[in-house]
């Protein structure tokens, strides 16, 4: 490698733990749940890495990412624990754009002197994925009875919210 | 601007959404806030307030073929926001990087410069960079913003040269100006021209003093050949073949590094060189002397390229305002049976014409599978070409037939000084 470019070992590190952390969260979820034939849906991860290794790696990575959402609202619907799915899905988040973002680095490799933008982007999605968790923690533990066409409207103000920023950035 | 990457999110988000409210799962729909909070940290991290400033410095703006050039080109934020910034300056199918990067991220604080060192080589051909390809974003790249920064520039490889050693021509008609070619004039060159009698005023080193002995009543004077100047108009043929092949091995290739290789020769002899690609872009050089009027002829060859097939007889159209009459012709060619009558009448018209052609059968020939019909086939085309280069030569021009596996200046040196010591070209055993 040459000595001017800087290796993004902690982008590395941060992209393998989370995956590493949310596998665990989904496995220990369905684990806890009792019901075992449940686990075999995890080797969906295994297959997608199959299924999609001959194409490029951002589609692999999206569809990983894709998978342990999908386990994670699963896991929701069979009444599974709460806080290891979330927890699972949003580590999965934080190990999808790390991954991403060491990819990014691959194609445009970072200097020596460029250090402070690897820090800076670990720094962000640390906090993303802290306020994240926090607030649906808050959410979790909150118990507050809404009307369904409240919650409606907001979900639906949510994706209007969403439609806007893409209209208008 | 939002790119695939939130739109994923986004489309992620809503999916959780919608199944929430279609379960009334409320946990589902908390699952959706880590996303979110990712998606709303990124907005609020997008930049704003771009302004940069491009431009970039080659080493050199003019290169020879695959010799390594410098490229620098940089980026500065000129702005007052600090920004993530990823930059690509994309190589020509054509360029080789050799060191460096062609892409980097960083992040640019405000008056802070981003450099991209890199070099690279490539093959004949004129390099012209408009922009900079600069991509602003959050740290996330959820939301970037793309923009092409002016930042031209220009590299022009040179076509690949041989050196010739020489060229043995005998024109028919000279410049009248000290060079290094034959004049069939006497003056005062090297070569023996003849002996005549003595004339007052004739140097006494030139008197023949052999001759004087045998006829001791007068005096002789030895006389030297002239060398003179002359005009030269070089013709490449850009018309694409459908026995050649593409990359640097192909015959147009060869073609072009044929025509620099002449175009340097004849010039570094101080003759006026003129130059036309023809084909389906015609681009001419009138004729000129010197180096700089060299790296004109160098920088219409880099762009030279192989286009559709059309009549050689369009030439006739230009040799008359680039070339000068009785002056020597020095086609480069693949030879084709329908061009005979344009050669007949250059000819007839008082050109010298000389036909460099590359020899696309033994070119082709090796990669042609080995077995009796290729063999027959082979001998077949080899004896097809002889018949089509005797007519040319029955038509007094002269036909330099180049396997381009053998050297360029070996063949010219053989060729040529065969045809001016016999009077007529020994080119071709079959």
């Amino acid at each position: 490698m040459d000595e001017n470019l800087k290796e993004p070992a902690q982008t590395k590190i941060l992209a393998r733990g989370c995956t590493l952390l949310s596998a665990l969260f989904l496995l220990a979820g369905y684990s806890l749940g009792g019901d075992w034939k449940l686990l075999l849906l995890l080797l969906a991860i295994p297959l997608t890495w199959v299924l999609f290794r001959k194409g490029s790696a951002g589609l692999l990575l999206s569809s990983l990412l894709f998978v342990y959402v999908f386990l994670a609202a699963l896991g929701l619907v069979l009444h599974l624990s709460p806080y290891l799915m979330i927890g699972g899905c949003a580590f999965a988040l934080a190990g999808w754009e790390s991954a991403r973002f060491w990819l990014d680095l691959r194609a445009a490799p970072l200097r020596v002197q460029d250090q402070p933008l690897e820090a800076l982007h670990n720094r962000d999605l640390t906090l993303a994925i802290g306020i994240g968790l926090l607030l649906a923690l808050v959410g979790l533990n909150i118990r507050l009875r809404l009307p369904f066409g409240l919650i409606a409207v907001l979900a639906l103000l949510a994706s209007y919210g969403l439609y806007r920023l893409f209209k208008y950035r | 601007m939002t790119n695939r990457k939130s739109l994923f999110v986004s489309l992620l988000v809503l999916g959780l959404l919608i199944v929430g409210l279609f379960l009334r799962n409320g946990e589902i729909i908390l699952l959706s806030v880590p996303f979110l909070a990712y998606l709303l940290l990124g907005f609020l991290r997008s930049p704003g307030g771009i302004q940069l400033r491009a431009w970039r410095n080659p080493d050199k703006p003019i290169g020879a073929h695959r010799e390594p050039v410098e490229m620098r080109a940089s980026v500065e934020n000129t702005g007052e926001s600090r920004l993530v910034l990823s930059v690509q300056d994309p190589l020509f199918p054509s360029m080789k990087l050799l060191n460096g990067h062609s892409s980097r991220t960083c992040l640019l604080g405000p008056g802070e410069q981003l450099h991209l060192d890199y070099t690279f080589q490539a093959g004949r051909g004129l390099y012209a960079w408009k922009s900079l390809h600069v991509v602003a974003s959050d740290p996330f790249s959820l939301f970037a913003w793309e923009q092409d920064c002016p930042a031209p520039a220009e590299v022009l490889i040179h076509p690949r040269t041989v050196r010739l050693r020489s060229v043995p021509l005998l024109p028919q008609i000279t410049r009248h100006i000290p060079g290094s070619l034959p004049a069939r004039l006497a003056g005062s060159g090297t070569n023996f021209f003849g002996i005549r009698e003595y004339q007052p005023g004739d140097p006494l080193r030139k008197i023949n003093w052999r001759m004087t002995a045998r006829y001791p009543q007068k005096l002789f004077t030895k006389e030297f050949e002239q060398d003179e100047i002359v005009d030269i108009g070089l013709v490449l043929d850009s018309r694409k073949s459908g026995v050649d092949d593409a990359g640097e091995a192909s015959l147009f290739e060869q073609s072009v590094c044929a025509t620099a290789s002449l175009a340097e020769f004849f010039l570094r002899e101080g003759n006026r060189v003129g130059l036309l690609v023809f084909g389906e872009k015609m681009t001419a050089v009138f004729p000129g002397s010197g180096k700089r009027h060299l790296h004109k002829i160098y920088r219409y060859l880099s762009q030279a390229t192989a286009r559709q097939s059309i009549p050689l007889e369009y030439l006739s159209y230009f040799s008359y305002r680039l070339f000068p009459r009785r002056s020597i012709v020095c086609m480069v060619s693949l030879y084709r049976l329908r061009d005979l009558p344009t050669y007949s009448r250059l000819s007839a018209e008082g050109y010298q014409v000389i036909l460099i052609s590359p020899n696309p059968v033994d070119h082709v020939a090796p990669k042609m599978p080995a077995d009796q019909v290729t063999s027959f086939a082979y001998r077949a085309a080899r004896l097809e070409r002889y018949v089509q280069l005797s007519q040319l030569l029955s038509l007094g021009i002269h036909v330099v037939d180049w396997p381009v596996d053998q050297s360029l200046n070996d063949v010219l040196h053989v060729s040529l000084a065969s045809m001016k010591k016999l009077g007529y070209l020994r080119w071709m055993k079959i």
